[in-house]
């Protein structure tokens, strides 16, 4: 990526039918999951029927019965699809009926005038005229928010160009509140939809998923920010 | 199908906005999926339980406000927080290889490596990386034919920039079915292209 980014995470997230009580320290270490280092500095945040949240040496594990969340903010971020993959091999059974893959990234473009054009790019002011300007033509306001979706529909239900249920989203907003001076924040959400004829898929279908889709996942997604970061340098 | 906007939407969502996605990071332009803290509401998760317990009317008496209704599947009790200090410095990757473990010595272990940063797939460096790099705990991961990924980079800490390097093993899944089926089928396109299909190499072996 052209600008180093200033904070950077990804994570897997599922959406289905869990029993926090599995994602134990014991349970992930007997099954070879976090080993090492990975097990000796997990830091137990809670662990709760409803609820099972860790802290790991590079990121962290939150599970409750619909959703489960691992997370990293230090690379190399290949550890969070080591991690769901080795989770679902080790639970194949397991009700999952979506996936995202994640990438979230602020970055500082330098000044505030880059900033504001990559939102006059994405979101021309045009339109809003007297909207977004003061009476002396100054700024008031702009783009606090904007998501770009990729989608079709396919048998009346979203999907991907790859022809997977699902979309890619790429929500992009100033970033603000995380001390990146003069930031954007850009966000890539890779959904799969993994319901077919009303019925969940399986952990052994999401773990599949993820392995193969993981690295492509990495390079379109920082190719996307990349394409903004590129904004920048046209102000 | 209708297009509105230039987005494709399926008749069904017509009746309401297109809604964020579920599987996006909970985090906002001003968070960090992962950092900060999280704090519990004893509280809640109790009255939790107890919901999925009786499964009754009477259960709703137990819940906070916020919980009733439609907020109900929401509210955990649990409060997200940004840590007063950062846990993680910012770092930034320069370069990033995937590496086997070749030979382990006394004091340096050597590999073949894949450069990512570069985006090739094939091992074509070979490199003696010293053992202290690896975290202790991790050093009985550290076995012949291991895989791990090798970054080197830059952070920021206490105002100081210094560079690092960090050498993580994989704890990989175990192969998946695609990966098997497709190990599968180069096997047999290799033996295809040195032997010929199987009927050949049977007629071949039989008049031997």
């Amino acid at each position: 990526m052209r600008i180093p980014p200033q904070i950077s995470g990804s994570s897997v997230v599922a959406l289905g039918h869990f029993n926090p009580l599995i994602f134990r320290p014991e349970w992930l270490r007997d099954k070879e999951i976090a080993l090492g280092s990975d097990f000796e500095e997990i830091k137990v945040d809670i662990i709760h029927p409803e609820i099972v949240a860790l802290k790991l040496p590079w990121g962290q594990l939150q599970v409750d019965r619909d959703r489960f969340s691992i997370a990293a903010i230090q690379e190399p971020s290949i550890r969070v699809c080591d991690f769901f993959v080795k989770c679902f091999q080790a639970l194949p059974e397991t009700p999952i009926k979506a996936v995202g893959l994640n990438l979230d990234i602020h970055f500082p473009v330098g000044s505030d005038r880059a900033r504001d054009h990559i939102g006059d790019v994405l979101a021309p002011k045009d339109f809003w005229g007297d909207f977004v300007k003061t009476k002396d033509g100054e700024k008031a306001g702009g783009v606090r928010s904007l998501v770009m979706e990729q989608s079709i529909v396919k048998d009346g239900r979203r999907a991907r160009l790859d022809g997977l249920f699902g979309w890619i989203q790429v929500k992009v907003e100033p970033s603000v509140g995380a001390d990146v001076p003069h930031g954007v924040y850009v966000s890539v959400n890779d959904h799969y939809d993994m319901m077919s004829e009303g019925r969940s898929s399986d952990g052994r279908w999401a773990s599949e998923l993820v392995a193969k889709r993981w690295d492509d996942f990495v390079k379109t997604s920082e190719g996307l920010v990349d394409r903004i970061m590129g904004l920048a340098s046209g102000a | 199908l209708t297009e509105l906007w230039g987005l494709q939407v399926a008749p069904e969502q017509l009746s309401s906005n297109v809604s964020s996605s579920e599987t996006a990071t909970p985090s906002r332009s001003g968070a960090v999926p992962g950092a900060g803290g999280t704090r519990f509401n004893k509280d809640v998760l109790e009255a939790w339980t107890r919901v999925r317990e009786q499964r009754s009317p009477i259960a709703q008496d137990y819940i906070s406000p916020s919980m009733k209704n439609d907020d109900l599947k929401k509210d955990f009790g649990i409060v997200h927080y940004r840590s007063v200090e950062r846990e993680f410095p910012r770092e930034v990757k320069l370069q990033e290889w995937e590496g086997q473990v070749q030979e382990i010595g006394s004091n340096y272990f050597s590999a073949r490596l894949v450069d990512l940063t570069a985006g090739e797939k094939e091992e074509t460096e070979e490199a003696e990386l010293p053992l202290d790099d690896l975290i202790e705990s991790d050093r009985a991961l550290l076995v012949p034919g291991a895989v791990f990924r090798w970054i080197i980079g830059y952070r920021y800490m206490y105002g100081q920039k210094e560079r690092f390097t960090r050498i993580v093993i994989r704890r990989l899944p175990m192969w998946t079915e695609q990966e098997i089926r497709s190990a599968d089928q180069q096997a047999d396109e290799l033996h295809h292209a040195l032997f010929g299909d199987r009927s050949s190499r049977t007629a071949t072996l039989g008049s031997d």
